[in-house]
């Protein structure tokens, strides 16, 4: 987590990310690369409505703001021993962070939201959304400001031991920056039930396949999925949701719904999100 | 507990019971009643099948035979112990149990069980858990004796409903009279899901409501009631387990099943069982 990348549109919940990732890179002692992303407007090109395109002078007006901006942000958020690389672009927000990203080498994108509601996430999807599912890094959601350390990670887990190796290596290494105890759990609906003998027998092979440390084994009941991962979280005072995703693209998405970006949208804590990638065969 | 009946056909299981009743009579300042049932092997006085000459003879042998062995039993394990009194009746077994223990006013039935299994606990029942269903009082199904003193942990499966007043008070006693710690149980099956914040939530209730102490309360996941209070007893290293049972009678039972008579037959721990009124 040594080059952190925050997504900024200096919106509050932005900001909010800028200043957690600040104190992420303090104590893993890497650099925060705070990028700005300026939509430029497409108007199709038609019988009734030629294409406009904007000026030049209009998109050095508006680096400009965004450079003041980045400024004011970093006189009044910062860290010492924390370097700030500040960009703007311009382009299509989701495509063109995941094309820096790529480009820098980033290791974290860090971003915050102000979770959607209602139809428009159907549609619309947030940003933030796209990011989440589309990333090749693990991309963590901030929301609110989050004061205090970070000291409880819940690992929601659906326990198949399965191209998890990828992902528990990169919790773990969260779990080691933060000092925080791992919180396993298993979220138990009408759809997905198992019995608890079961269920115990196979999150304590999980933990013990991948030699976690410092971590509670928990089963939770709960009607759907994603609302028992979040009131698990609440109910046990957890800091950070940290989950794999299967990057699901496209319409697909819109159909059969993906869980850690509703997660991601509903949630109140920290959410760490990371796509799976396939165990490498021996 | 004052006046317990102990069924009896002389088995092991039996005896087990029989001592486990006096333990509970020690404590209680209670006393005992034995009772052994003959059944006999032909129906009589139908008109067809008029009661025979011969069945009376070996009726008066197998009285006989019972009060000897009752003796040996009483001087065996009671000597120093509770009053108890023995009886001998014939007729079909768990109705006549039933009957007498009503006539008798017993406030518990305590009974030897081995244990059934495979179909013939679906066909047949044993004896045990036809009384379980028919009683009117409490009643004890042992395997093998323990003392008293080594009840410490009583497990009480509950389905949170309504009308469990009687049920619970009953529990209430039977934990203070073991000092025991209670484990309130919920089993969570797919066909009756709830979510764990409801269920907590009913707990919390059910436990004031009935100023319940010295209690944990859990929640088990298992595909059937049943199989999750057998797993539950078993990871919490139950001494007894106390349920209600709701007394269905006749074929209905070998359809729908009933939970405390299954459970009778797979744990080996003491249990409770009470019909719900």
């Amino acid at each position: 987590m040594k080059k952190i990348l925050v997504p900024c549109d200096f919106s509050a919940p932005a900001i909010n990310a800028y200043r957690f990732a600040l104190d992420v890179a303090a104590l893993s002692n890497g650099t925060v690369y705070l990028l700005n992303v300026i939509e430029l407007p497409v108007i199709p090109n038609t019988v009734f409505t030629p294409v406009r395109s904007l000026g030049t002078a209009l998109r050095r007006e508006m680096s400009i703001k965004a450079y003041e901006n980045f400024d004011k942000i970093s006189i009044r958020y910062k860290r010492d021993n924390v370097k700030v690389v500040s960009n703007v672009e311009f382009g299509i927000p989701s495509k063109t962070i995941l094309n820096y990203a790529k480009k820098h080498s980033i290791d974290l994108v860090m971003m915050g939201s102000h979770g959607a509601s209602g139809l428009k996430e159907y549609f619309v999807g947030s940003n933030t959304e796209k990011i989440v599912r589309l990333s090749t890094v693990p991309v963590m959601v901030v929301k609110d400001f989050y004061m205090g350390p970070v000291k409880n990670i819940v690992f929601p887990n659906a326990l198949d031991v399965e191209n998890q190796k990828d992902l528990i290596r990169k919790i773990k290494a969260l779990q080691a920056l933060f000092k925080a105890h791992l919180h396993l759990v298993w979220i138990n609906t009408p759809e997905n039930f198992t019995s608890d003998t079961f269920t115990l027998k196979r999150l304590n092979a999980f933990a013990k396949r991948f030699t976690l440390r410092d971590f509670t084994i928990n089963i939770f009941n709960h009607l759907s999925e994603e609302a028992g991962i979040i009131r698990f979280t609440n109910a046990i005072h957890a800091d950070l949701i940290a989950m794999g995703t299967h990057g699901r693209k496209g319409l697909s998405h819109i159909m059969a719904g993906s869980m850690t970006e509703d997660v991601t949208n509903h949630g109140k804590s920290l959410i760490w999100t990371c796509v799976m990638k396939k165990d490498k065969k021996q | 507990m004052k006046k317990i009946l102990v069924p009896s056909d002389f088995s092991d299981p039996a005896v087990q019971a029989f001592r486990f009743a006096i333990e509970i009579a020690n404590q209680s300042k209670g006393e005992i009643i034995l009772l052994n049932v003959v059944e006999l092997p032909v129906m009589h006085d139908t008109v067809l099948m008029p009661t025979l000459n011969f069945e009376m003879e070996f009726l008066k042998d197998l009285k006989t035979n019972a009060e000897k062995n009752f003796n040996k039993m009483k001087t065996k394990w009671a000597n120093d112990g509770p009053k108890v009194s023995s009886f001998v009746e014939h007729g079909p077994i768990s109705t006549t149990i039933a009957h007498f223990a009503e006539k008798k006013k017993v406030d518990l039935i305590v009974m030897g069980t081995k244990g059934a299994s495979g179909l013939r606990e679906f066909f047949v029942g044993s004896n045990t858990e036809k009384i379980v269903r028919k009683s009117t009082v409490p009643v004890i199904a042992v395997k093998k004796f323990v003392k008293a003193s080594s009840i410490k942990n009583i497990v009480f499966p509950n389905t949170l409903g309504k009308d469990q007043e009687d049920l619970t008070m009953r529990v209430k006693a039977l934990q203070e009279f073991f000092k025991a710690k209670l484990h309130i149980l919920y089993v969570n099956t797919p066909a009756n899901f709830q979510d764990d914040i409801s269920t907590k939530r009913h707990l919390k209730e059910f436990v004031d409501r009935f100023m319940i102490k010295n209690f944990t309360l859990n929640v088990f996941n298992d595909l059937e009631q049943e199989s999750g209070m057998i797993h539950f007893a078993h990871e919490v290293g139950a001494d007894m387990i106390a349920m209600a049972t709701h007394g269905r009678r006749g074929l209905n039972h070998l359809m729908m099943g009933s939970i405390a008579e299954d459970i009778v037959n797979h744990i080996n721990c003491p249990i409770w069982t009470c019909t719900e009124k």
